[in-house]
Parts: structure tokens; sequence; C-alpha cells
């Protein structure tokens, strides 16, 4: 019986050794996710009693605070809705977007630093605070490039980086909203059918148009072009008893001149040459059906019938006329990379986290996301960009003293007018600005879109 | 032998001191942090602290001079438990503290009175059919009498007090299985009859197991007590199976026990409810699956370390002073404290085993076991159900949840622990 009685011990004990590895998982394992809950009245009353951290742009300029107003906080945002879409808005009835959605976290000091430093503050008897954020955004430039964009009335979208370090200096959405005073705006914002609450510049997803020629023009001289071959352009193509229509008769025209004139017969004859394998891999290499990981949702670009694109959707896809989606971000940072000389660095948003007390809790370092094409192909792209400006379809950006690259695009699409492109880099030689604009349904890239990046870059380069 | 007495003594003041420091330390907390602002007067945080330190001390002091040999270590480990359960009290409701307070000194009181007068431990077992007798009465006398509290039926009313029935039942079983297995088990082991070489018990071997299952059902149906009939059955086939050591009872014991609860999941609606929770309690988070939900809020929110005495919000799940005090001290005391609890009553058990195997006779053994067993099982069921390992059973944590029936009984089962490790600590010096 003693025996027996041992036995029964050790079953006891073992069902009290399964509690210590169970509540061990619960607590470690869950115990995070359990503590950030939202249903968890305490991430609540910690919301309701902290100091939520401020949001600034990259010269320290406040593009969200909280604020005492009457006795309570208030989230304040001095850009109203120039920079809606990026910052986003916290509203008690329409939850929290943006920015503030993504960095919640640190906002609120919940991260591990942020506790530990909470901590230290109740022991002084300080309330909690939150950490900062500093964007890499450049208000100026966001305001100038927001009132650019609202000059042409229509939705449109315009991205600045820097090509050298993928920092987002400007990032625009037309049309915005105000976030400060959402709640009385809310019934139109929602019926309103040019749908202000979405970020176009991040998820708009338009035909690129003569944009892409860039990308194809890339995989043709990565696959083995020169870029001295002459083609004959009779003002169209014929694929498959299909024919493509161009701009103009080009006549005898090499693959760079094709750019600076924007040749469809050139682009979709290369596009044929490199087939869709190819074609697809360098599409992918630019940054094709990624998100960039950017902290804000991103429309990865896409090529919808890439399972089973035939010869004439193929020869539309190299010129950008095919099935192809891709987002004003995705142009831009298209661009930055061929100022970069083919390597694409990581877009971000946020340069630093700061804690209550100044401290520097997180500094971001650019890094390289992935090299599309090589320098000498890049090269000779950019060779055609500038001269594109100099004297081809994008003459409306050019600057006194400044050498710009730019690659202009006018998107067909059912909606009437076509959506005017453009991308552009400068100096072309030493580039520190990368953009693309798109104006929808605006027309003509060089006539519409064009002109807007040419101020946006001059304020820029200032 | 009186030397030997005296050194063993002391060393249990030592501990018993220690226990007084941490839970010193832990009502200086409470205070300096304004709690006391809810007691009827500051100084009844005084009073807790150097009463539960005295009365413990009074009762170590009382057995040296009374010769009592029992284990040193039973009474320091329950002392941090009931501890921090006062602490832990005083933080969360004040008011049930002072009464948690008086309750322990009933408890402390009982234990003196079990340690002195059932020494001799073995005279418990001639009155197995007083014990079943009055077990009997017990239980269902709540069930004409009884008013409800917390969704059970189980309690009687006294006025000033309330006494929780179920709770003296648990020890009246247990003395009762003792004395029935101890004289019956060499028949119950050998079985009555063979199916194809398998010992097959007959008419008589069903019997208690019969009695058991009334018992467990009475309990289920009458007073919707989940929880205690799930601890009077399982205490039930501990103690069988320390008896007989045949197989046969604990598979048909579990078996039994899956059908019984597959048949009340589908006919108690409560008993779905819990289960339902169980399996996923976010679809009920307003209304039944509340509170443990919370009890996870709370436990996820602690951490390590926990965010210290009187820092949490342990407060948001309902019930948090009886059924759920163990998610409150990991909360506030972090895993390090939710696992140092577990580990006390690891080594309770450890030492009640070690008891039951030093036992001289077959009904000591029995018992000491019994006993054991009974509360390292309740520690099982309340902690995996507030973690949500097993559906939510409601019964107390013994030594730390408020609840005076509770506390009382657990220290006469702790009294009659400690009897048997006497008279096996006599036996050890012959």
């Amino acid at each position: 019986m003693k025996n027996n009685i041992g036995k029964l011990g050790c079953f006891l004990v073992a069902l009290l050794i399964v509690l210590i590895f169970y509540l061990s998982y619960v607590q470690l394992e869950t115990g995070p996710r359990l503590a950030a809950h939202p249903k968890n009245q305490r991430v609540l009353e910690q919301i309701s009693i902290t100091q939520r951290g401020n949001i600034y742009d990259r010269n320290r300029i406040p593009l969200a605070e909280t604020r005492w107003v009457d006795n309570h906080r208030q989230r304040f945002y001095p850009f109203k809705n120039e920079t809606c879409h990026l910052v986003g808005y916290t509203s008690k009835i329409y939850g929290i977007t943006g920015l503030e959605a993504a960095y919640s976290k640190q906002l609120l000091g919940l991260t591990a630093a942020g506790r530990f430093i909470n901590l230290v503050r109740k022991i002084q008897g300080k309330p909690p605070a939150g950490e900062d954020l500093v964007l890499t955004l450049d208000i100026k430039l966001q305001h100038l490039a927001a009132e650019l964009l609202a000059e042409t009335n229509k939705p449109g979208a315009l991205v600045v980086l820097d090509p050298r370090t993928g920092a987002v200096l400007a990032a625009v959405s037309q049309p915005s909203f105000d976030p400060n005073n959402l709640e009385e705006q809310w019934k139109a914002l929602i019926n309103n059918r040019d749908a202000p609450l979405l970020n176009r510049a991040f998820q708009g997803a338009y035909p690129p148009g003569s944009v892409m020629k860039l990308i194809t023009a890339a995989g043709a001289l990565s696959a083995g072009y020169t870029g001295e071959e002459m083609f004959h352009c009779p003002g169209y193509l014929m694929v498959d008893g299909y024919k493509l229509a161009d701009n103009g008769v080009h006549g005898n025209i090499n693959i760079i001149e094709a750019i600076v004139v924007s040749c469809n017969k050139v682009f979709g004859k290369l596009g044929l040459d490199l087939g869709k394998k190819n074609f697809m891999q360098t599409a992918e290499k630019f940054g094709f059906k990624q998100d960039f990981n950017l902290s804000l949702e991103v429309r990865p670009s896409t090529i919808s019938s890439d399972r089973d694109m035939d010869e004439k959707e193929l020869a539309s896809a190299a010129i950008g006329q095919g099935e192809l989606l891709v987002s004003p971000l995705h142009m831009a940072l298209v661009s930055a990379t061929i100022a970069n000389d083919g390597v694409m660095m990581q877009p971000y948003l946020v340069q630093e986290v700061i804690s209550p007390s100044g401290q520097v809790l997180y500094h971001h370092k650019p890094s390289v996301m992935q090299r599309a094409a090589s320098s000498t192909v890049c090269a000779a792209i950019r060779k055609a960009m500038i001269a594109s400006v100099e004297r081809g379809t994008g003459k409306a950006a050019r600057i006194k003293n400044v050498a710009v690259a730019g690659k202009t695009g006018t998107a067909e699409n059912e909606h009437g007018q076509p959506h005017a492109w453009f991308v552009a880099f400068a100096p072309a030689h030493q580039p520190r600005v990368a953009v693309a604009v798109i104006i929808e349904n605006g027309g003509s890239g060089g006539a519409v879109a064009a002109p807007i990046a040419k101020r946006v870059i001059i304020e820029a380069l200032r | 032998m009186f030397g030997a007495i005296v050194n063993s003594r002391r060393r249990e003041r030592k501990l018993l001191l220690y226990s007084g420091v941490y839970q010193f330390v832990g009502i200086l907390i409470l205070y300096l942090g304004g709690f006391f602002d809810k007691l009827p007067s500051h100084m009844w945080g005084v009073v807790i602290t150097l009463g539960t330190i005295l009365a413990f001390m009074l009762v170590s002091v009382f057995w040296q001079y009374n010769g009592f040999k029992a284990d040193l270590f039973l009474l320091p480990i329950t002392s941090v438990l009931t501890g921090t359960g006062l602490v832990f009290l005083l933080r969360l409701e004040p008011h049930y503290a002072v009464r948690q307070f008086f309750w322990l000194l009933v408890a402390l009181a009982a234990l003196v009175v079990v340690t002195t007068l059932l020494r001799s431990c073995q005279v418990l077992s001639e009155y197995q059919y007083i014990y079943a007798l009055l077990g009997a009465v017990l239980l269902l006398l709540p069930i004409f009498l009884g008013v409800e509290q917390g969704g059970s039926r189980s309690w009687l009313d006294f006025q000033l007090f309330q006494v929780q029935t179920s709770e003296f039942v648990k020890i009246l079983l247990v003395l009762f299985l003792a004395a029935f297995l101890a004289e019956n088990r060499r028949i119950l082991s050998a079985g009555s009859g063979t199916l194809l070489g398998v010992p097959i018990p007959g008419v008589r071997d069903w019997g208690p197991m019969v009695a058991m299952w009334t018992v467990a059902l009475i309990l289920l149906v009458f007073q919707r007590d989940l929880g205690a009939a799930l601890i009077y059955f399982c205490t039930f086939l501990a103690m069988v199976y320390a008896a007989t050591a045949r197989v046969f009872y604990i598979i048909f014991g579990l078996v039994t026990f899956l059908l019984g609860g597959l048949s009340s999941y589908f006919i108690f609606h409560h008993v779905r409810q819990r289960v339902d929770i169980w399996l996923n309690p976010w679809p009920y988070f307003e209304t039944s699956g509340y509170q443990v939900i919370q009890s996870l809020f709370a436990i996820g929110s602690g951490g390590i370390l926990g965010t210290g005495l009187g820092a949490g919000k342990p407060d948001l799940i309902p019930a948090v002073h009886t059924d759920f005090i163990f998610a409150a001290i990991c909360e506030e005391m972090g895993l390090l404290g939710g696992l140092g609890i577990i580990i006390l009553f690891l080594l309770f058990i450890y030492r009640g085993f070690k008891i039951a195997l030093q036992a001289r006779d077959d009904f000591s053994a029995l018992m000491a076991a019994g006993l054991t067993s009974l509360t390292g099982l309740q520690v099982f069921i309340i902690v995996a159900g507030v973690i949500k390992l097993l559906p939510l059973t409601g019964i107390t944590m013994p030594y730390i949840s408020y609840g005076g029936s509770s506390l009382v009984v657990n220290f006469i089962l702790l009294g009659l622990l400690l009897n048997v490790s006497h008279r096996a600590g006599l036996n050890n010096e012959k």
C-alpha cells in the first residue's frame, strides 16, 4: 500500500508541475498579447492617463501633438489635411489609423523600453508619457506638394524620396480630410466617391503607362542590348495580328531615343524579345509584388495576368498598358533606384523614436533592399531620362542650372482622360531627390504632371 | 526526547518568523499605498499583522510544551499561504481581510483542538458510519435550508456568518474512506470473480463506487456545485487507488467520469456553459466568459516580476477574492509569485505524502494520503481553471482564498495530518 501511496504522491506532484509549465506558457508566451489586448481595461486606462507622444517632421516641426483643452487632452494635427494619410487620426469612434496606429505601442510608451521609462517616471511622480516619432517627412515639401495637387482639382498623389537612403520626404494623396474634426465630416467622407480616406500615394493602384518602359529598358539592357541597336518604328506594332498603336511614326530609332520619345513599338518589341519569364523577373527586381515593409499599408504592384500572359498582353505590359497596377510610391522608388545606380534602398518613414526625456531609442539606418540592375544599365537609362527632359516628352520639367532626369507616362484607362504620370530625379548626376506624380484623368503626363514635379524638385533641392 | 521537540519547534518558529516578516512587508507596502483607508480603522492593519504572527507563534509554543512531535515545515508553509491570502485580501477587499483574520484565529484554535484531543488519530478509524451519516446530513441540509451564493446552493445561514457545509464534508469523506478502505482493502483488492483471467469485482465492490456517484450527483444536481463534485470524486479515486492498487477502479472511475461529464454537458446548462467558455471564451466576452478573460488579462499583464503589490488592476476580475485570488497574485507578483505559490503547495504535498509513508497503520496512512491528495487536487483544479487549462469550477484556493469554512476546514485537515506525523515521530524513536 505504501508503494501505491508513493505513486499517488508522484502523480499529484506531476499535476502541479503541469501547472508550473502551463502558467509559464500563459504568462510568457501569451502574456504580452493579453496585456496589449484592446479589450483589456488596463490598456484603455493606460491610454487615458498617458501623454501620447508627438509626431514630428525631420526638422522637429510637430505634425501631431497632444494639447490640453478645457481640462482634457486633445490630439491636434497642425497641418490638418496635408499629413492626414501618413500621420492618420485618433478617434474614439472611428479608431486609429496611419502612423498613429502603426506606432501605437511607442506613442503610448507600451514597449519594453517605454514601460521601464514610465516606471521610473512613476517613481519620480510624473504621469506616464509615450515616445515621440521623428519622421523623414519635410513638411515644407509636403505642404508645397499638397498645394500643387490641390490646384489640379483632381484626385492624385505625389511621392518624394531620397534615392540615397530611401527616406520618404513627402507623400501626398488627394482628396484629403482634416483629422482634427473627423466626427463632423465622417458621413461626407465615406460617401465621397473619390474616397478621401484612401492613401493614394501608397495604396493607389494605377496602370503605370510609359513609366513602365524604364523597367522594360532595364530588362533589355541587362539581357544584352547595348542601347545602340536600331529599330524601325512604323507607328504601330503588330502582335499576333493585333495592332498596338504608337503615339507617332518614329522611323529608325535606338533604345535610348525610344525612351526620349516614348516609342511604344520599340518597347513592345523589347518586351516580346525578353519573354514572359525575363520580363516578370525584371519587374520583380524593380519591386513588383512587394509591400516595402513600410509600417503603413502599401498595395503591392501587380501584373494580374502573369499566369497566362499571351504575346499581346506581354507587349502591352512592356509599355505599361496591360493589366499592370502600380502605386505612386513604387514608381517613385523605381525612379530612385535608377538614380541610385540600380540599388533599391529600403523606403522608410520613421527616422527616430525618442523617449520622453529626449533619449534616442531608435534610429533608422538606411539599408539596401535589393539590387534591381547594374550601374551601367542605369547610366544608359539615366542618359535617356535626361534627354527626355531636355528635348523629349518631359520638357516641362526642365530646371535652370540643374539636370533633371525624367520619364512621362500617359496611362489609358476606362474612366475617361488618361492618368498623367511623371517620374524624375535630380540633380541627374548626383541625385538627392526622386519624385513620382500622378494626376488621375489629368491627361498628358508631360503637360500636367511634369510641371508639378519640377516645382517640387526645386523646393527639395533648395 | 524532550530536547528534540524543543529544537524542532524552535526551528519551526524561526521559519514562522520569516513568514511573518514576509507578511509584514506586504502589509507595509499596502499601508504606504494607501490601501488602509478602506479599513474601518488603520489599527486593523497592525492588529492583523501582529495578531497573525503572534497566533502562529503561540500555536508552536503550545505544541512545544505539549510534547507535539509533528512535522515542523507544514505550519510555516501554511502560514506563508495564509499570509499571502491576508495581504491580497487587504489589497482587494479590506473588510474581508478583517473577517478572514478572525476566521484564521478560529481556524488556529481548531488546529490546536484537533492536535490536542485527536492526537492519537487511530481512534478516528472507529467511527466510519458516523462520518457517513454526518456527511449525508451536511450535504442534504443546505438543499432544504440553504441559501444560494455564487450560483451554488451549498451554504447554511447562521445570521452572523454563513457556513459552506460541503467544505466540512470533504474531511468527513476522507475519514470515512480511510476507515472503510483500511478495513476492507484486502477484500477489495482481491476481487470476487474473474473474467478471462482479469479479476472482476462483485456487487460488494460496486457499493462504494455507487455511493460515491450518488454523492457527486447530489452535489451536481441539487447544489450545482461542480467543483465540490469534482474534488470528491477525484479524492475518492485517489484513495481507492492508494488502498487497493486496482487499475480496474481507476479505469472504471475515469470511464464513468467521462460518461458522466459528457451526459452532464448535454443535460446541465451550467456545465455546458463552463465547457464552452473553456474552449473559447471570446464570444462570451460580455457575458459568461467575462470572468475568465479578465483573469487571463490579469495574469498576462503581470509578466515575470508582476506589476508590484497594489499596482495592478486585479479588481477587474469578478470574485477575485475567492476563486480568482491566484490571478491577482500572478498579476501583482508576476510569474515568480505564482510559481512560488505553486511550489509552496508542492512542498506541502511532499511533506504530506512523506507523513503518509511514515504512518504506522493503514488508516493513518490512507488518511494522510487522502487529506494531502484533497489539498493537491483542489489546488490543481482551481489554478487550472483560473489559467484556463481546465474548465472553471468555482472552488476556493486552500489557505489563500477568502472563506471562513474553507479556512477552518483546511486547518482541521492540517491538524489531522500533523497528528499522523506526531505518531510516526514517536514510532521512529522506539
